[in-house]
Order: C-alpha cells, then structure tokens, then sequence
C-alpha cells in the first residue's frame, strides 16, 4: 500500500467512526450527511470509479 | 421550477443525459435548468444553451485529505461547495448517477418541498429509490445482465419526462456530409480494438473508394492514433485530429460524417445527437442494449472479445452502410431513434429479457426452456414458503431470534440461486430491489410489506411449479377456499391475508397441472383478479364458494373413486 492509498484509507476509516458516532447520538443529521459525502467520495477514488462508467458503479 | 439533474458520471453518460435535458427544458420552459457535473467531465455540456452548469471540484475537496490527511479542511471544501447550491432551493432535484454519494448529494440538497426523482436517503441515511425507473435501474442495468431499455430511454423516465425526435437533434448537421470518422480508443482497454486489426480495416476501406478518413479521440489515445496512421499507405488521405479538438469541435466533425466508426464511447453518443449513423464494435465488455448507438441506420457487430472481430469486415460493412446497402454479415441495427434494436442473424437471451419485461411492463410470462430454470424457480418458491412461514414466527417472541436467523438464510439462498442460474436472476433483482424500497417504520408495517412481497414472489414461482401430488394440492387449495370465504364475505381481509394469497399460488399451480381440465382457469383466474383488483371481496368468495369449491370436491371425489 503507497501514502497515498495509506493516507485514504485513514481518512476512511476516521470518517466512519465520526458518522457512526453521530448517528448513534443524534441521528442521521446535516452533518453526516456531509461526512458520508465525503466517505462516498473518497470510496470512489480508492475503487478507480473514475475508470468507469457510472452506470456500473457499485449499487 | 427550479431544476437540478445530477450527473456525476463520464463523457459518454453526460451526452445521453442530453435528450433528457432538452426534454426537461421543453417541459418547463420558464424554469432554470441546472446540471451538477464532475469538474473533469463538464466540458461535454459545452454547446447546450441556457445551461446553469455546476462543476463538482473533486481535486479541491480531497486535496486536504490527499495533501495531509486533513479531513476537517475537506470537509470544510465541501460545505463552501454545497452551502451556495442548498441556498437555491431546488424545486425539483433528478438524480441520474446511481451511485451513493450522489444519493447523499440529492439528500443534502432537497428541501422537505423539493420533488426528489432518483437516488436519495431515507430519513434514517438507508438508500431510498423512490421512482420505479430508478429501481429498475438498480436491479437491471449493467454489463452482463438482461436489460435491453436503452439509458438514454431510462434517464427521461427517471426524469418524468417524454422524449421526442427534436430531443436528439443537438446540432444542424452538415450538408452534405463526407468522409468517415474513425474513434480507435475506449475509455478502457477492454473496449479497445487492437491497433493491427484497426489498419486492415481502414485500408479495407481506401481500397474500396472511401476518400478520406478522420481520425479522432482524446490526448491519452495519441499512441494508438500514431501507430495506426504510421502502419498505414502513405496514399490514404488521413486525417489525425487525435488529441487536436476540443469537444464541441468533435461533435462538428461527427456532425459533419458519414458516418461513424468506433466501440462503446462518447463519440457514438455523440453522434446520437447529430443523426450521424454509426458502425458500432461491440463485445461482452459492455452492453449495446443500453449504451449502444442510437441513430436510425446505425449497426452494431456484436462478438465476445473485440479481438474476434474481423477487419475486412469491418471495412466492407462500412462501405454497405454508406451505400445504404444491407449488412454483409449478422448485426444488430437501429431502425428507428425511439424502436428496439433488430437483431439479424444473432440470438440473444430471450428468456431473462421476457422475464424482465413480465416483472415491469405486465408481459407474458416466459415459457420455461431449460431443466435448470425450472429447478431454480421451485427452490425460490420453496424459499419463498419458508421465509412467509418464518414471517409468522417472527410476531411470537418466543420463536422470532430463530425466526430471525433463518430470514437472514433465506435472503443469502435466494441471492445464491440467482447467482448460480443467472437466466432467473432478474427476478431475484427485481425481489430484493423490492424489499430494499421497503421504507423505515414500524415493525409490523415492515412485516406486512415484507410479507407482501414474498407472497408475490410465491406466486410468481408458482406459475412455473409442477405440481407433485396433485390431490394433495387440490384438498389444500379446498381447505383454504373454507377458511377464506367466510371472512372475505364480511370484508374482513387482513384475518385471511395470507391464506388468500397461499390459495393464489396453489391455483396458478393447479390451473398449469391440466388435473382439472373442467375448470376454465383462465376465466376464473380473470375474475378472481379482477375481483382483487377492484375489492370486490363478495365477489372473491362467491367464485371461490360457488365455482372452484364445488370443483375441487367432484375432482376430489373422482380421485377417491
């Protein structure tokens, strides 16, 4: 695994733990929403879903 | 009306968004149309007017984390991004991307007002799809699977809207048009014709009059583009404006063609918008049923791997379509902007597609064809049973953790079933898509619904069900007739729910048997369902008191005898 991929994965796993918490607490707030944005995206690099059309992206 | 469509995929899926947009526009002409777009891909909504285009800044919302792992700095960026589109209160958001974090985009953008169409999230972060052609799209589309509606078709149903002729015709097209447009590349190495087969087509091509030949594709195809031309005669007049034009200059040469040759990429669908035909390479890499061209007189020769395709060929067709003469070999074509694809001479699954078509559109059930469709519908039938039985458990306290534990089986099985015989799988898709629409609430609306569900499963098995021992069968459908008639004469469905349905199932089981050759099973299958329909329950019990129960007993009697 490179830094980068490192540093992705990371960040993944300290934006799971902060939306978990969330949604534990207080719910599905504006705030998770954003964090689950951000989770998604971040997702969409490591998998190279730019490599690919959407219409095939994970469901 | 305010508007926002999300389309965060690439190049190709942006330009069949088009028709959908200019559809949109037609709907509401006074309304602002916006169009969310990775930053990367915006440049394919160039050339659409009136246009408020949006651009996702992927790089600058993850450069905090990939410059130093700064999330909150990224989080930061997305909300500068987000806080000016939240303030415009869409009215409508159209979500056309199928992906999660577009679903978590149109949840951060919809107002308790705004009209949602496509992916969301429930009020508890699970995905909801709350349109029919969404859900279709999440348990159809896809390579390798049986759908046969084309996106471009899907997207405006997501959207809600009707697309016409006018939808497609983006630019004025050249008159007359000349020359041939060649896309050698993909956006992936498995969409790619090999380089030395792509030179015996082009000169395939030149020895058969064709004047000039144009290459096109974007900076990262450069390589090929050269070993191509450098392979090539120095008599063919080639054009290479590989890597050399912008996009909108691209649909001007593609609008200015022949036609177009090229595999699964945005050029042909870019050719979709300028009525230019197109010679489509296509493979199992990719499914032509719903990305393929789209231009009336355009053909696709379909093989397993792109590499099997033969050049001369290739040439040789592209010469017929230009002289408007039929196909020298088998191919698909596109008769008509808005028709189905015509196959010649090439069969495809029928089966899985005229399932598909039985599950939404009210088609014909298929009939079965192999041994192992026929074993693969009685295990989720049998699944079926046993997940209604365990659904019954689940209201005891006592019994629902086991309860529990064998749903949990039942939802594994009933993906592994679809999963080893594929021909069925649209079925387990379009079930398990079903229950995931299930929205969240309170345990026993959750179990009605699921119950539902698994009741429509059963009886959907059932109609491809051999019956095993018919008398068995006839005495259950008997008993069930008993029990439901008195409730449903006092209107009293819920006590009889599920007895009702289970006698659903065992007549479509009993009416395929050809054991009860008195009863006209088609007339009283239609009256029953039509008495459902309606609610007509006093009417679903005098068929079942005075036409099927008395036919069961003669049949039961004659059994005896």
């Amino acid at each position: 695994m490179n830094d980068t991929e490192n540093k992705l994965n990371q960040a993944l796993q300290r934006l799971q733990q902060c939306s978990q918490k969330i949604v534990q607490t207080r719910g599905y707030t504006m705030e998770v929403k954003s964090l689950k944005i951000l989770e998604e995206m971040i997702r969409e690099q490591m998998t190279n879903a730019h490599t690919r059309p959407a219409t095939r992206t994970i469901r | 009306m305010r508007t926002l469509v999300l389309q965060l995929a690439r190049f190709g899926d942006i330009y069949q968004t088009w028709p959908t947009l200019r559809a949109l526009r037609r709907k509401f002409p006074d309304g602002e149309l916006h169009v969310l777009v990775r930053a990367r891909f915006a440049t394919a909504l160039e050339g659409f007017p009136g246009l408020i285009v949006h651009q996702l800044p992927t790089a600058e919302i993850l450069g905090p984390v990939y410059n130093c792992g700064d999330i909150d700095l990224a989080q930061q960026e997305l909300a500068d991004f987000f806080a000016p589109l939240s303030e415009l209160r869409f009215g409508q958001i159209v979500n056309l991307s199928f992906s999660p974090v577009s679903s978590y985009m149109t949840d951060l953008l919809a107002t308790p007002d705004t009209v949602v169409r496509g992916y969301t999230r429930h009020s508890d972060g699970h995905l909801q799809i709350p349109d029919d052609p969404s859900a279709y799209f999440y348990a159809q589309v896809g390579v390798g699977r049986a759908n046969r509606y084309h996106v471009t078709e899907l997207f405006a149903a997501v959207a809600k809207v009707e697309l016409t002729a006018e939808d497609f015709c983006a630019k004025p097209t050249a008159n007359p048009r000349s020359g041939v447009v060649v896309h050698l590349g993909a956006s992936s190495s498995d969409k790619i014709y090999p380089a030395d087969l792509w030179v015996r087509a082009l000169r395939t091509l030149r020895l058969n009059s064709v004047q000039t030949i144009t290459l096109i594709g974007s900076q990262d195809e450069r390589a090929i583009s050269e070993t191509v031309h450098r392979q090539l005669d120095a008599d063919i007049n080639i054009i290479n404006l590989v890597g050399k034009t912008t996009l909108p200059a691209l649909m001007d040469v593609i609008a200015g063609a022949q036609v177009v040759i090229g595999s699964d990429s945005a050029p042909i669908h870019m050719a979709a918008l300028t009525a230019t035909p197109v010679l489509n390479l296509s493979s199992r890499m990719v499914n032509f049923w719903e990305t393929g061209p789209l231009t009336p007189g355009s053909r696709i020769f379909f093989v397993p791997m792109l590499s099997d395709l033969n050049p001369d060929l290739i040439g040789l067709n592209t010469v017929a379509l230009l002289r408007g003469e039929p196909a020298l070999d088998s191919c698909i074509e596109r008769t008509d902007w808005n028709g189905p694809y015509q196959a010649w001479g090439q069969s495809f699954n029928d089966f899985s597609w005229q399932l598909i078509q039985a599950l939404y559109s009210s088609g014909p059930y298929p009939a079965l064809e192999t041994k192992e469709d026929s074993l693969a519908l009685n295990r989720l039938f049998e699944l079926a049973e046993l997940a209604l039985m365990q659904l019954d458990r689940f209201i005891n306290s006592d019994t629902r953790a086991t309860a529990s534990k064998i749903l949990r089986q039942v939802d594994s099985l009933l993906i592994e079933v679809g999963r080893l015989e594929p021909r069925i799988d649209p079925l387990v898709q379009w079930f398990e898509t079903q229950r995931l629409r299930i929205p969240p609430g309170e345990t026993a609306a959750t179990l009605i619904l699921t119950r539902s569900l698994f009741e429509e499963l059963r009886v959907i098995c059932s109609l491809y069900r051999t019956v095993g021992n018919v008398e068995q069968e006839i005495k259950k459908a008997r008993g069930l007739c008993r029990e439901c008639v008195p409730e449903l004469r006092e209107y009293n469905v819920a006590a009889v729910h599920s007895s009702f349905y289970a006698l659903v199932s065992t007549l479509v089981e009993l009416a395929r048997s050809q054991h009860l050759q008195k009863i006209d099973w088609a007339l009283v299958l239609g009256e029953l369902n039509k008495a459902v329909e309606n609610g007509d329950w006093l009417n679903a019990a005098d068929i079942l008191e005075w036409k099927l129960e008395p036919a069961f007993a003669e049949a039961v009697g004659e059994m005896i005898i």
